[in-house]
């Protein structure tokens, strides 16, 4: 029988931050030494550096951690979708940051206030705003380029332009952009109008400037061949790229505007979430994928208001890669805040 | 490429003839043989023969670590395999094996091997394996669980 071995500090905490934030979480119970290392900043980052991403999934105002089960998919096994959180309401709108398209505003969180951005604005936004390396990407448009991948650099407070894999200025031309494990962009285009019933998606190499990206396809589906009585455009979606598959959510409009989300892939379509109850219009159903962490946040109390407690708040944090990012959300009725890069500006006035 | 041998000697007395590439994975017999070269026996005062003979295994194995994506997949499956054959104390005494002869690959694949297999322990358990002391009172304890009550409540989770 081996005698267990004592391991040293440099060794444990080499195996602890490998360990996910939420069993970490438990693990606090320890011994007072763990305690204090899960909240040592250096042990946080690294464990961030190597924590698995996870999807959540907005919709109808709330928020949903999910798990897609792909295993197996091309070998026949039934695909299932579990939601394995707890529901949590998203706080009223009013407090959401608001991105307004005639004028862009900037918030600052150290002086607590809006800034106006000094950009002539003669474009429009045609989808909702994804995080990565510092900025912000959108899909833009104007008249004479057509679309084209529009992005802010937070640092330089300049917004710039790069051309997307195709060419195109029809309004039917749906473009969503997704993250793919917070290193890679990636862009969905369906053109439902002229009856072509093909999506294509690409994937952006690594890049650390934008100005480095450079596009590859990634898949190509023809709906043709599922059969399906029709084709709704879709909202969101996120990539599987070991499985070569999308899993992709929308609106239903000849179905009572259910939110429906399926995986598809070359081969392969399966419906893995239907809503039950009849859909809104106005649910803007969003995928985000995001890093459970250890990271503390400090709730600020807003001014007048009664300070309220600190509290750890571990499962839905969601830090940028470099942390240049300053969106929070306040998410109510829980501990828990949501502090999404993926996600910053999808009310659009 | 060099087929010159080199003999590696445990804490309790067990040989190993190796091929010097295989040797070399161990970085710490690399800077022995950069300070040296004309060593051809080591002693490695830290490991036992059971736990150095495991280290070789997967040295041999890492040899050339070739880039193409195919040799990739086998070498992970091989690492895959590789770990299953090991209790997480065996583990442990690895990892300092793979800590002392300086592996790195090695020390990375068992430790996310073993917080792979502590995630779902309990702290008792845990306590157990680490040899740490339970230094909080009961109410410091229950004080941890209910500040962090999210992460232990599993129950009720409800559908859209």
């Amino acid at each position: 029988m081996m005698k267990i071995p004592n391991l040293p500090d440099d060794l444990e905490s080499e195996i602890l931050c490998r360990v996910p934030a939420k069993s970490l979480t438990k693990l606090k119970t320890t011994c007072k030494r763990w305690h204090a290392l899960f909240r040592d900043p250096r042990f946080v980052k690294q464990n961030l550096g190597k924590s698995a991403r996870e999807v959540m999934l907005l919709m109808n105002h709330r928020v949903h951690s999910i798990s897609v089960n792909r295993h197996g998919i091309h070998d026949g096994v039934d695909a299932s979708m579990e939601f394995s959180g707890k529901l949590i309401r998203l706080s009223d709108s009013k407090d959401v940051k608001k991105l307004r398209v005639a004028v862009f505003e900037i918030y600052d969180f150290g002086s607590d206030s809006w800034r106006v951005l000094d950009d002539d604005m003669i474009w429009g936004i045609f989808s909702a705003g994804v995080s990565l390396n510092g900025d912000t990407f959108w899909i833009g448009g104007d008249k004479e380029t057509g679309f084209f991948l529009m992005y802010f650099d937070f640092t330089t407070e300049r917004f710039g332009r790069f051309p997307l894999p195709y060419q195109s200025f029809d309004y039917e031309d749906i473009a969503v952009l997704s993250l793919v494990r917070e290193e890679k962009l990636s862009l969905l285009n369906q053109n439902l109008h002229r009856n072509s019933s093909e999506m294509k998606i690409w994937v952006t190499n690594k890049f650390d400037e934008a100005k480095d990206l450079s596009w590859s396809q990634f898949l190509v589906v023809d709906f043709d061949k599922f059969t399906l009585p029709y084709v709704n455009s879709v909202i969101s979606f996120f990539l599987d790229e070991e499985s070569k598959v999308a899993v992709c959510c929308y609106t239903d409009m000849e179905d009572e505007e259910r939110t429906k989300i399926y995986i598809v892939g070359v081969d392969l379509y399966k419906e893995v979430y239907k809503e039950v109850t009849k859909g809104s219009i106005l649910n803007w159903p969003c995928f985000v994928s995001y890093a459970p962490n250890l990271v503390h946040i400090q709730k600020t109390s807003p001014k007048g208001k009664k300070k309220m407690r600190e509290k750890e708040v571990t499962q839905m944090n969601h830090l940028s890669t470099d942390g240049r990012q300053t969106w929070q959300e306040a998410l109510t009725q829980s501990d828990a805040k949501l502090k999404s890069n993926a996600y910053p500006n999808y009310v659009v006035e | 490429m060099s087929s010159n041998k080199i003999v590696l000697t445990s804490s309790d007395g067990e040989s190993f003839e190796v091929e010097e590439v295989v040797a070399r994975k161990l970085q710490i017999v690399g800077h022995m043989l950069e300070d040296d070269c004309v060593i051809n026996e080591i002693p490695l005062q830290n490991v036992t023969g059971d736990i150095l003979s495991m280290v070789i295994e997967y040295c041999k194995t890492h040899v050339d670590e070739e880039e193409s994506e195919e040799a990739q997949t086998k070498l992970k499956t091989w690492d895959e395999e590789f770990m299953k054959k090991f209790d997480i104390k065996t583990l442990l005494q690895i990892i300092l094996a793979a800590n002392y002869l300086n592996v790195k690959g090695l020390l990375d694949l068992v430790s996310q091997t073993i917080a792979d297999t502590i995630k779902d322990y309990t702290p008792e358990q845990i306590r157990e394996v680490f040899g740490v002391e339970n230094d909080y009172t009961e109410e410091e304890e229950a004080e941890v669980r209910k500040e962090n009550a999210w992460a232990f409540d599993e129950a009720d989770t409800p559908k859209p």
